[in-house]
């Protein structure tokens, strides 16, 4: 039977909400730390509704008023913001009322039509539903409902498919705080991809697609190295890491062993400084660097079936996608592995979502060259409830800023989807850099060095960039006037 | 100190076959403490062109230019090895080969040191050892190359892409191995460190047979040797590692944060002129000592690939400046890499030919035929077309059947006092009785005998045409009117003669018919069919009486006159067990005993057609 861990602040969490709002739901983001374990990571009230029912709280809701198209669309905002280690696992309901935790009630049964409501609505409001992931699509999710009045607690496991099934699981609070091992990795994207069908214009959003669909292949075919290594998938996290702290510290003696005997042979310490270059510290900010090799082939599966082909336009893809994940140490190393892959997919598609979301045109204008700019990640911080929790473990969320977008968008975004407040200083903006401007520039040094610069940032950015960039050059302009009136004015006075 | 000096007994036995006074370039691999061993040769193209250019990408990596070889008395040596010096790039010490014209007698090696050449002893380095001592590495991966269709963007973007390639962030695996090769940790693997060998690599690649919970180092090391026997090529003993290529995708960080390393962004281009996308899927050999470190592994295999692409880049580039029409409509076609192990060489060659080019094309056949004229090698027989290609064991798909291959190798001795083998030159497969279904016992053992005559110049490169079945004899019989329609599809026989002519109608092939007047005469020909294998090397098929055989191989002692017949039985109906059917004579050596005294026999002895 499936169990779910949770801490003692997300008990306190369900108390609040209940407390404060009577009747509340949202959802769960949880991590899956074995086959039967499940651990939750996070709560968030939806708070969608909260306008319109600020007058109504003496009313007596029950899971029947759901809006289920305001769940799901804040399970899909989460589902983008969480690691890829992370998913959004299932719903919570917490209230003051003690039917809301009684199996028997009327109101339990509610909640498998809502289950199956909010599936329907994710599926269909986002086709790459399934494409979220390098595996299959989960089917299974956890219900907690949570009654105020006798702070009792039902946990259930939903089962999607032939109208839903209920069935019973396990649930814990855990006295201390959840570990995580973190893991980071970057992935380089520097692909250049013909376009091949030039007689009509070419739709950005398709192009996308298109990029999402090989990079998935091949990440699925990929592997993972670990700190430079290659480990095996059966392995679980915990051992990988009292092997690499053993090999480390054997590889520190010899190495000291080495340098006291003099450089007499420079291979077999230069070999063991290259383990030395990122060992893995423990104690502190453990921080696992992972890496990704993929497969150099034309084509993945039927290498005859390629063909020569004439294409008249390219894009090209630079920069990276930076991916940051937290583990379990009982997490096997395929699990691992998959967070990761999963992690890098997850952020391309959303990325790209947020970027297109934002055109109005879909089409490339003629220019010749058009250079998009997807928003970049950026990482905060889930406050952690006690406070004596190590700085290890607190787990990163992420939000995509496009250039010149304050914080603040992303501290809104955090209050609205996750029901976190978010201090702006302390979102980390420096995970990935801003796209280097000069970036495509050598790519057409030798096409057309003049007049260059007329043709290049055909307005790619979306309009929400658009206006905030014509903000900006209004007040430059009205500034500029200012100066000059100035000091027209000092000369007329001269 | 000067390096030790071998000398591959295969190119001993080409350079005894130069008579013409010329010169040419010398191919080696350096390895252990300074050993060079000489692998090749190729000989100018024409006075004073030397043609390296042309034909050092072909070797597998690590065999390089390393020399020059002079033929008969030499005049302009100087200047050739001045020439040669400037591009050997693996040594300081050129070497000079000075052999006189049609024999090894007088050969002489000397380094050139210091502007001066000294001679130096040499030795012989026999087959057994070659393949003992080295193996070769089989790469696979897969590029585009986005350019236009002309030389120049050819060049500068396969420049491009070499340089991608060498930028350090490509990793090797050995499949079904968890065995990795990359430029910062070198190869990772529990039982190796930075002084394991290649031998070590190859002790650790699994063979089909060998269950990995059994295997432990002791028979790991037993069945090492075999690993030829599964991955290597048909028809040579070297041990070959498969390779496979990934790109590492994720940057190192430089110094302490991530912060330098910028987000994505996408560029889209509205290109001015059309361009292609093309295919390049390579293949890249490398040779290498067993007792090559491991550690250079990572930079061979990169220079492997970069030669293929610089195959690819020349075939592609040729083909441009031959069409001359505009560049710009040219569709340019997609380059493939094709290995050769031509049983002279005793090294794998490899060439980039382009698809939907055929191998019958003027310019094809043109480039083969230099090829063939730089190699020394005849122009009468086929080694480089696509058909001569390597079949690599691994390759093989086992789940389509196939026959046995040159089921003669391993048989019994014939026991002749005195006698000298003379064999079948080349692969051929074992056809027999009731296979593929067909029901043929009693009468089929012709049609079998031709389907191994067929195998032969199928193997051998003369043909690409697939075995012809029994219908399809049949039907060509009838078709010229050599038999009746009743024919088709009947269990009737077919003799030597009917073999000729299928010969001529599926393959092009003439053959001799030689008449016996009886089984007891048969000991008389074997002085001719001596000749014939020596010469020519086909299978020959023996009919009459009521029996039809393949004879693959005579022993024939001149002074006594007495022989023994290599025989490959088509009457066999078990299954293809190799013991079986050497431990009961299916293939072996038989005495003239063997067929009926009193009946006549005739004799179909295909012969090569001249072909490159």
């Amino acid at each position: 039977m499936r169990t779910v861990l949770l801490s003692k602040s997300d008990e306190l969490y369900l108390e609040k909400c209940a407390q404060e709002h009577s009747f509340s739901y949202g959802i769960i983001v949880g991590h899956q730390a074995d086959l039967t374990k499940s651990i939750v990571v996070h709560l968030a009230r939806n708070s969608e509704e909260d306008a319109d029912l600020e007058d109504l709280t003496d009313v007596r809701l029950s899971i029947r008023d759901i809006n289920s198209h305001a769940l799901a669309s804040q399970w899909l905002s989460a589902s983008k913001m969480c690691p890829g280690s992370f998913d959004v696992i299932g719903i919570f309901i917490a209230s003051v009322r003690p039917e809301m935790a009684n199996e028997q009630s009327e109101e339990f049964r509610n909640a498998k039509k809502l289950f199956s409501d909010v599936y329907d609505v994710l599926l269909k409001s986002n086709s790459s539903f399934g494409v979220y992931t390098t595996d299959m699509a989960q089917t299974d999710y956890v219900f907690l409902s949570y009654s105020l009045a006798d702070k009792s607690l039902l946990c259930k496991n939903y089962t999607y498919g032939n109208g839903g099934t209920f069935s019973s699981m396990d649930y814990r609070f855990v006295e201390k705080p959840f570990e995580w091992i973190q893991l980071e990795c970057n992935y380089d994207l520097d692909d250049v991809i013909p376009i091949v069908d030039t007689t009509r214009r070419i739709n950005i959003e398709e192009q996308f697609q298109n990029i999402i669909v090989t990079i998935r292949k091949y990440l699925i075919a990929s592997e993972v190295f670990l700190q430079n290594e290659m480990v095996e998938d059966t392995m679980d996290l915990q051992s990988y890491i009292k092997k690499k702290k053993l090999k480390d510290d054997k590889l520190k003696e010899t190495a000291t062993n080495a340098t006291a005997a003099a450089a007499s042979s420079p291979t077999a310490a230069a070999a063991s400084t290259l383990h030395l270059l990122s060992p893995i510290d423990n104690s502190n900010g453990c921080v696992i660097r992972a890496s990704i090799v993929m497969p150099v082939k034309c084509q993945l599966n039927n290498p005859n079936d390629i063909k020569v082909r004439e294409f008249s336009g390219t894009l090209r893809m630079s920069g990276m996608i930076f991916s940051r994940i937290y583990c379990n140490s009982r997490n096997s190393l395929a699990d691992v592995k998959r967070f990761l892959r999963d992690d890098v997919l997850r952020s391309l598609i959303t990325r790209i979502q947020v970027y297109c979301d934002g055109l109005t045109d879909p089409h490339v204008t003629n220019e010749a060259v058009y250079i998009s700019e997807p928003p970049r990640r950026v990482f905060f911080s889930i406050p952690a409830e006690c406070g004596n929790c190590l700085p290890c473990s607190s787990v990163q969320f992420s939000e995509y800023l496009f250039r010149g977008e304050a914080p603040t968008v992303a501290v809104a975004q955090a209050k609205q989807v996750l029901d976190i407040e978010l201090d702006p200083e302390a979102i980390d903006l420096d995970a990935e850099a801003l796209p280097d401007d000069g970036n495509f520039n050598h790519f057409h040094a030798d096409r057309d060095a003049v007049g260059d610069d007329s043709r290049r940032m055909s307005s790619s950015m979306p309009k929400r960039e658009l206006s905030r960039s014509l903000y900006m050059i209004g007040i430059a302009v009205a500034l500029l006037v200012l100066l000059a009136s100035v000091a027209l004015h000092y000369t007329m006075a001269g | 100190m000067l390096p030790k000096l071998r000398i591959s007994a295969f190119l001993l036995k080409r350079l005894e076959r130069v008579k013409l006074q010329c010169s040419g370039c010398l191919y080696g691999v350096f390895y252990g403490e300074s050993t060079l061993l000489l692998l090749s040769f190729n000989v100018e193209s024409s006075v004073g062109e030397l043609n390296y250019e042309h034909i050092q990408h072909k070797f597998p990596a690590e065999l390089d230019l390393c020399g020059l070889v002079k033929f008969g008395d030499c005049t302009d040596t100087q200047a050739h090895l001045n020439e040669v010096i400037s591009s050997v790039d693996i040594t300081d010490n050129p070497i000079l080969l000075q052999c006189q014209l049609g024999t090894l007698v007088g050969l002489r090696a000397s380094f050139f040191i210091h502007g001066k050449l000294e001679q130096v002893p040499y030795e012989v380095m026999e087959a057994p050892q070659l393949y003992n001592d080295f193996c070769f590495t089989r790469l696979k991966c897969g590029f585009f190359l986005h350019t236009a269709p002309t030389p120049e963007s050819i060049a500068k973007e396969m420049h491009a892409l070499r340089k991608r390639v060498a930028d350090g962030s490509l990793v090797f695996n050995v499949p079904q191995t968890k065995i990795y090769v990359s430029s910062n940790c070198g190869t990772q693997h529990q039982s190796f460190n930075s002084d394991s060998l290649i031998e070590t690599l190859i002790a650790e690649i699994p063979t089909p047979t060998e269950s990995p919970t059994t295997s432990n180092k002791k028979k790991a090391a037993a069945t090492a040797p075999e690993l030829a026997k599964y991955y290597g090529a048909v028809g040579c003993a070297y041990d070959v590692i498969n390779i496979d290529v990934l790109r590492c995708r994720t940057r190192e960080l430089g110094g302490g944060d991530a912060s330098s390393h910028p987000a994505l962004s996408v560029c889209i281009t509205n290109e001015d002129s059309s361009k292609q996308q093309v295919p390049l899927e390579l293949e890249a050999m490398a040779m290498l000592c067993k007792k090559t470190k491991l550690l250079r592994l990572y930079d061979v295999l990169i220079e492997s690939i970069c030669r293929s692409l610089r195959l690819f880049e020349q075939c592609l580039t040729e083909r441009l400046n031959e069409q001359e029409t505009a560049a710009s409509e040219t569709l340019l076609l997609s380059p493939r890499s094709y290995h050769f192990y031509p049983q002279e060489f005793g090294h794998f060659l490899s060439c980039a030919y382009l698809e939907q080019l055929s191998d019958d094309e003027p310019s094809v056949q043109e480039k083969r035929k230099r090829l063939h004229r730089q190699f020394a090698l005849p122009a009468t027989r086929p080694y480089f077309r696509r058909a001569n290609q390597c079949r690599f064991q691994g390759d093989i798909d086992t789940s389509t059947w196939t026959p046995l291959l040159n089921t003669h190798l391993g048989v019994r001795p014939s026991g002749v006092t005195d006698g000298k083998e003379y064999l079948v030159n080349g692969n051929y497969h074992y056809y027999h009785y009731l296979q593929q279904q067909v029901q043929d016992k009693g009468w089929g053992c012709a049609y079998r005998s031709l389907q191994t005559i067929c195998s032969w110049f199928l193997l051998q490169g003369y043909t690409e045409r697939a075995i012809p079945t029994h219908l399809e004899i049949q039907e060509y019989l009838h078709k010229i009117n050599d038999k009746p329609s009743s024919f088709v599809g009947s269990s009737q026989w077919i003799g030597s003669t009917e073999l000729s002519m299928c010969l001529q109608g599926f393959l092009n092939v003439d053959s001799k018919i030689l008449h016996v007047a009886s089984g007891a005469e048969l000991s008389t020909i074997a002085p001719e069919l001596a000749m014939h294998f020596q010469t020519q090397g086909t299978p020959v098929m023996i009919g009459g009486g009521v029996l039809a055989h393949t004879i693959i191989g005579v022993d024939y002692c001149v002074q006594t006159g007495q022989a023994k017949f290599l025989i490959l039985d088509p009457h066999y109906t078990g299954a293809d067990d190799l013991s079986t059917i050497q431990i009961k004579g299916w293939c072996g050596w038989k005495s003239v005993d063997f067929w009926d005294k009193k009946s006549y026999y005739n004799l179909c002895m295909p012969q090569r057609p001249i072909l490159y």
